[in-house]
C-alpha cells in the first residue's frame, strides 16, 4: 500500500475523520484501503463481479457503524477488516458455498494454496508468495480455514481432529509463526 | 491475575480473529487498559494478521468508487430525516416526567392548604390537627426529596448522551452488581448500586474510571446504600472502563488489584 500524503495518515485524525462523517476521510479511505479490502473479499468469494458487490456492502457498513468503532479494541484497518470478512463469508454461506469447502479434506486445501501462490497475479499479490511460502503449510491451512472461511472453534476442532481445549492454542502457535516471518 | 499465563492462552489470537464468545470478548475489553502488555500483544498480533491480508491485494472495478459513494449520499438524507423524527420521539417522555412531578407537588400542596384551613376553623383541635399537619408535611418534603431523586434518574435514563455501563463480578462474570451511568459530554458519573455485599468494618468499596490505561479514583461508594438511588461520583470526559476495588475505609490512592471486584468496559 503506497500511502498519499494527507492529515489522514494520521490514524486518530482518520478515526476522527470518519466518526464526523466527514467525505475526505471516506474518499482517503478507498483511496489507500480498497486493494487490500477487495484482495481479502476476493479471496472469500473467487468471484469478481460478487466481490465487489461484497465490497460495496462493506464500505457502506463502515460509513454506517463507524460510531460502533473503539479505538481501544482494535486498530481501525483491523476493524474494517473484519467488516469485510464477514460480508464476504455470509455471503458464501447465504449461497451455500461452504459446505463444499468444508468437504474438502486438509491436503486439498494445502495443495488449492499452493496453486494460488503459483498463479498469483504478478503485480497485484506480488507479497503473496514470500510471506505464504515462509509460513508452515499447516499453519497456513490453519489460519486460512478461520480468516477466510470463518471457520469457529468448534469447526476447527472437528476438522484437524483436535480437542477443544487446545484450539486456542493451536491457533496461537501459527499466529506466532506468521509474526516471526512477518516481522 | 497472572497476564502472561492469559496471554499464552491463546485467548488474543482467539479474539483478533473473533473466535471469543461475548463473556471472553468482555474480559479481555475490560483488562485492556489495565495490562499495557496486553495491549502490546493484541497490536502485534493484528499487525502480523493485517500484514497477511495485504499480501492478497487486488484492485476492484475502477466504477465502483463511484457506486458506493452515491449509496452513501442517498442514505446520508435519509439519516438526516431519522434523525428529525427521532428528536420529536424524546420530548413526549421527558413532558411526562415533568407533568408527573408537577402534578404530585400540586396534590401534595393542596393536602396542605386543606390542613390550614381547618386548623383555622378548629381552635379546639388544634393540638391534634397540628401534629398531623407536621406529619403530613414531613412526608411532603420527604416525598420532594424522593420525587427530585426520581426525576433526576429518570432524567439520566432518558438522557442519550449517558452510557450505560454494567458492572459485572469478577468470582461470577454473568452477575451484575452494579451500573455506571456516565455522560461523555456532561462528564457526569452516576453510580447505582444492584447487589452489593456489605464490606467488612475498616474498608469500603471505590470506584476507578480507567483513563488511557491508568486507573484514577473516581470516589468512594458510601457505606450505608439504598440500591434504588443513584450516587454521584467524580466527573471524567474520557474513560475506557469502570472498576470497582475493596479499599481501607476512606479510600486508596492506588487500586488494591488483588481486591478487585466487580469491573465493566465502556
Amino acid at each position: 500500500m503506497t500511502k498519499t500524503l494527507s492529515i489522514y495518515n494520521n490514524e486518530d485524525s482518520l478515526v476522527l475523520g470518519l466518526k464526523s462523517r466527514n467525505r475526505a476521510a471516506y474518499n482517503y479511505l478507498y483511496d489507500n484501503y480498497n486493494k487490500a479490502l477487495y484482495g481479502v473479499i476476493f479471496r472469500i468469494i473467487g468471484n469478481e463481479e460478487l466481490a465487489n458487490d461484497a465490497l460495496q456492502e462493506s464500505f457502506v457498513k463502515i460509513w454506517k457503524n463507524i460510531d460502533q468503532y473503539q479505538e481501544s479494541k482494535s486498530s481501525i484497518y483491523t476493524w474494517m477488516l473484519n467488516i469485510c470478512r464477514n460480508t464476504a463469508i455470509d455471503e458464501m454461506r447465504s449461497k451455500g458455498f461452504r459446505k463444499s469447502l468444508q468437504n474438502d479434506s486438509i491436503e486439498d486445501v494445502a495443495q488449492k494454496a499452493d496453486e494460488v501462490n503459483q498463479h498469483s497475479p504478478k503485480t497485484d499479490q506480488i507479497g503473496l508468495k514470500d510471506l505464504v511460502s515462509k509460513l508452515k503449510s499447516e499453519h497456513q491451512v490453519l489460519i486460512d480455514k478461520i480468516y477466510f472461511e470463518g471457520y469457529t472453534q468448534e469447526e476447527v476442532s472437528a476438522e484437524f481432529q483436535i480437542p477443544l481445549g487446545t484450539v486456542k492454542t493451536r491457533i496461537r502457535a501459527a499466529i506466532q509463526n506468521l509474526r516471526q516471518i512477518t516481522k | 491475575m497472572n497476564i502472561q499465563d492469559y496471554i499464552s492462552s491463546g485467548i488474543v489470537e482467539s479474539y483478533v480473529l473473533g473466535l471469543c464468545n461475548e463473556a471472553e470478548k468482555q474480559e479481555l475489553e475490560t483488562l485492556l487498559p489495565l495490562y499495557p502488555e496486553l495491549q502490546a500483544e493484541l497490536k502485534d498480533t493484528e499487525k502480523a494478521l493485517n500484514m497477511y491480508a495485504n499480501s492478497f491485494e487486488k484492485s476492484p472495478n475502477p466504477d465502483l468508487k463511484s457506486k458506493i459513494f452515491a449509496e452513501i449520499d442517498s442514505l446520508e438524507q435519509a439519516d438526516i430525516q431519522q434523525k428529525e423524527t427521532n428528536s420529536l420521539q424524546i420530548k413526549p417522555k421527558f413532558n411526562f416526567a415533568i407533568a408527573a412531578s408537577i402534578s404530585l407537588f400540586v396534590l401534595s400542596f393542596a393536602g396542605n392548604i386543606y390542613l390550614y384551613n381547618k386548623w383555622n376553623k378548629a381552635n379546639q383541635e388544634l393540638i391534634v390537627l397540628n401534629e398531623s399537619n407536621r406529619v403530613l408535611a414531613e412526608n411532603q418534603t420527604k416525598n420532594l426529596v424522593r420525587l427530585e431523586e426520581i426525576q433526576t434518574q429518570l432524567a439520566i435514563v432518558n438522557d442519550n448522551s449517558f452510557k450505560k455501563v454494567d458492572l459485572n463480578s469478577i468470582q461470577n462474570k454473568t452477575e451484575k452488581l452494579a451500573t455506571i451511568y456516565w455522560s461523555p459530554n456532561k462528564k457526569e458519573v452516576y453510580f447505582s448500586c444492584n447487589k452489593l455485599a456489605k464490606p467488612e468494618d475498616g474498608s469500603q468499596y471505590q470506584l476507578w474510571a480507567i483513563v488511557d490505561g491508568k486507573p484514577v479514583d473516581a470516589g468512594m461508594i458510601p457505606l450505608e446504600l439504598s440500591d434504588s438511588i443513584f450516587i454521584k461520583m467524580k466527573d471524567f470526559s474520557s474513560a475506557q472502563a469502570f472498576a470497582i476495588t475493596l479499599e481501607k475505609t476512606g479510600g486508596s490512592e492506588n487500586p488494591n488489584l488483588e481486591k478487585l471486584q466487580m469491573m465493566g468496559g465502556i
